[in-house]
């Protein structure tokens, strides 16, 4: 039921987190102490060759087996190390190798697989009948012209991937820097673009399909369920510190051990899915059929557990839950209140959203 | 049963609702909450003019003499405003103690003050040891000199920065979590040996960690009996629980209307998002559960109005389970049927949503409620 796992490699990525990554409790020190470690780590992903597992090697990629790049996702989640950006390394990059030219290869990968570039992602352009985003063709290039709200990750973000509706038709992916010209940072998560010139990552007018194809293909998570593992395994070390008002710690109440409990089942039957959709994929079914509608459930499944967990870290928090984790506070002064470290509102929405696109998701393959 | 509000209860409502409408936007509230204050003043004072602030204290008070019905009026307003001003923290808890144990001296001391909008205020009964156990104190007062003294450490004390008074439960006696033996005490904010950690907080508001260190105050400080004090602060408790309960309702008012009109604009597939079936049945059980709240609203006010005691408690915690039980989903379901846009801080959606997340776990979350309305 579960992957074999090959000793020797499993002991090497052991040996390079205990060298270079401080270990899963070290997020509860400090924003700032946390945010330079992480890019430490990321360095040491860079010099290993390490950075982008799923990257072909031709792009810089390990060349590794499905099996070890399980393995690899896994270890590295369940020790509570920073990911690559997300989106630079699975969309991005996937993209580019795709639909880029040689010089859209040149441009972007290199600084994506050294973590130099932060990418932004905004998939809402066609959301609107009135609103959102265009682009038109301007000579051998592309201009948007439009607004862009609901842009994850915009805040920090040298690059923005955009979903803009076509003049001809359709949709395209484009690409462009934040800082290009024509381009307006209306707020955090807001674009404006007035003939902001960006480069097209997909067939023209199938924007939406090549997407679709980055976000099944092979390239595509394995180890999903390791975040939520280790989200789970923090929230019951946090209870233990959280006391309960009747003289005991809430490790030794019966509602949040029954709670924990239903959420350790529901983790043991998604492990046991993300087995059998690693298994599928191994077997060559790449996208389509059972691979694809399992990668599904198991992404619903974790967004459910994770909104769940979310839930249930407000519960244990209670009052502690009500401080905002502003990083000058906790840096200066140390973190508010034994609930810190369960980080009660962190990422509570993101689960929200995305399991209203997996229902969808899975709703377009299940229904065709 | 008659639930509809008498015409004066009818007049305040409508003034909230004008007030909200002409004057508290939400991009209005933004401002304030981006903003270095922590509310915004001049609100405040409008608050007072229009009597607000007055209306759950006696008329020998300078009040209105309003009782639950008035509360839930109002605050059902205030939440489909999503209003950041300390109005639960100075009028509510802390004015709520004064009103229920101050003497004359202390209501003319500090009540005034609240009433006309001159000075802010701030019950600090919550400790981290101590849950949602309001007899769980370790902070303790001793008699001394004649008068007292205070060490301790009150958590998340609401409005705690901009605080002129504080209200402070403390133990005078018996072990840590004895029902007998918790006084509360009336202490200026500024006192020597007070210390505050301010910070804000996730749903706009702001509050601090208290530290009291050889606080020493005068006899007259003592509000209420000596070691009686738990009485009162559960009945404080249970009217900010209506109040905040009544708040939730607003706010789930606002997000499922929202929802409708947003499922009804946005498009996919071709087609409006609002006419897929699946999100029309889960609009239909966001109504659903925004209703069962509303009733048990009405339940609890008029429960609280015939008088305080078990049967009123029991109506309290009821309510709280279901704004609970219903603010989750009804948040929840506002932020996934908005996809993206309800997590942008430029849509009120996630605003709300962490609002009705902040509320269940003030004065006790679904499970806490739960077992008190068992044990009742």
């Amino acid at each position: 039921m579960t992957p074999d796992i090959e000793s020797a490699f499993a002991a090497e990525i052991d040996r390079f987190l205990d060298e270079h990554w401080p270990g899963p409790l070290f997020r509860r020190v400090s924003p700032a102490a946390w945010e330079a470690a992480a890019n430490r780590w990321f360095a040491a992903l860079y010099r290993r060759g390490w950075s982008v597992p799923a990257w072909p090697q031709a792009y810089g990629g390990t060349g590794w087996s499905l099996e070890r790049r399980f393995v690899w996702e896994r270890a590295v989640a369940l020790a509570d190390a920073p990911i690559m950006d997300p989106a630079g390394v699975g969309l991005v990059g996937p993209l580019v190798q795709a639909h880029g030219s040689a010089a859209l290869c040149e441009r972007y990968l290199e600084d994506i697989r050294a973590a130099r570039s932060r990418w932004a992602i905004g998939l809402s352009g066609l959301s609107m009948d009135d609103e959102g985003l265009r682009a038109r063709r301007r000579g051998a290039d592309y201009a948007l012209c439009g607004t862009l709200t609901g842009i994850a990750g915009l805040g920090r973000a040298t690059h923005a991937l955009c979903l803009a509706a076509m003049d001809g038709g359709g949709s395209g992916v484009f690409t462009l820097s934040t800082t290009s010209d024509g381009v307006d940072l209306v707020d955090t998560q807001t674009l404006a673009f007035a003939e902001a010139q960006a480069d097209l990552l997909s067939p023209p007018g199938a924007g939406l399909d090549a997407l679709d194809a980055v976000l099944w293909g092979s390239q595509a998570p394995l180890a999903v369920t390791a975040r939520v593992e280790a989200q789970l395994v923090r929230i019951r070390d946090g209870l233990a510190a959280i006391a309960d008002g009747c003289g005991g710690y809430l490790d030794a109440d019966a509602d949040f051990k029954r709670r924990l409990s239903g959420l350790e089942v529901r983790l043991g039957s998604l492990r046991v899915l993300e087995a059998r959709s690693l298994a599928d994929r191994c077997a060559g079914e790449q996208r389509l059929g059972a691979c694809g509608v399992k990668a599904g459930m198991l992404a619903l499944g974790c967004a459910d557990l994770e909104r769940q967990l979310g839930e249930l870290r407000i519960d244990a928090a209670g009052y502690y839950a009500l401080p905002q984790p502003d990083p000058l506070l906790t840096d200066n002064e140390g973190p508010i209140g034994p609930g810190y470290a369960l980080r009660p509102l962190e990422g509570m929405l993101t689960p929200l959203w995305a399991l209203e696109a997996h229902r969808r998701l899975l709703a377009v393959q299940l229904a065709g | 049963m008659d639930f509809s509000f008498s015409e004066e209860q009818t007049l305040l409502k409508e003034s909230i609702e004008r007030f909200i409408q002409n004057d508290y936007g939400f991009n209005e509230r933004q401002k304030t909450v981006q903003s270095e204050a922590d509310f915004n003043a001049d609100h405040w004072q409008t608050f007072a003019e229009l009597g607000w602030l007055a209306v759950p204290f006696a008329e020998e008070d300078g009040g209105f003499g309003g009782g639950p019905v008035e509360s839930i009026a109002m605050w059902e307003q205030f939440g489909k405003g999503l209003l950041v001003e300390p109005l639960l923290a100075t009028v509510v808890l802390a004015g709520g103690a004064l009103r229920l144990a101050g003497t004359k001296a202390q209501k003319q001391a500090a009540l005034t003050g609240i009433v006309t909008g001159e000075c802010q205020a701030a019950l600090a009964f919550a400790e981290p040891q101590g849950r949602y156990n309001l007899a769980d104190l370790t902070t303790a007062a001793m008699r001394h000199n004649g008068g007292w003294r205070l060490n301790g450490y009150k958590a998340v004390t609401l409005n705690g920065p901009s605080a002129d008074w504080l209200v402070v439960s403390a133990r005078s006696a018996g072990a840590q979590r004895d029902v007998a033996g918790v006084s509360l005490f009336l202490v200026p904010a500024n006192a020597d040996g007070i210390s505050r950690r301010n910070y804000p907080t996730v749903d706009g508001f702001a509050a601090s960690e208290v530290t009291l260190e050889d606080v020493d105050l005068d006899a007259d400080a003592l509000l209420g009996e000596e070691g009686g004090g738990l009485p009162v602060l559960e009945q404080v408790i249970d009217e900010g629980i209506l109040a905040v309960g009544a708040e939730a309702v607003g706010c789930m008012e606002v997000l499922y209307k929202d929802t409708v009109e947003y499922c009804k604009t946005r498009k996919q597939f071709g087609q409006p998002i609002g006419k897929f079936q699946v999100l029309q049945h889960r609009m239909v059980d966001m109504f659903m559960e925004y209703e069962q709240a509303k009733s048990l609203m009405y339940m609890a006010a008029m429960r609280m109005a015939e008088g305080y005691g078990p049967e009123a408690q029991k109506a309290v915690s009821a309510f709280k389970v279901q704004v609970g039980k219903s603010g989750r989903f009804v948040g929840q379901s506002a932020v996934q049927l908005h996809g993206g846009m309800g997590m942008t801080d430029e849509l009120n959606i996630g605003h709300y949503f962490k609002r009705l997340t902040m509320i269940d776990a003030l004065f006790g979350n679904v499970d806490h409620h739960l077992k008190r309305f068992g044990s009742l």
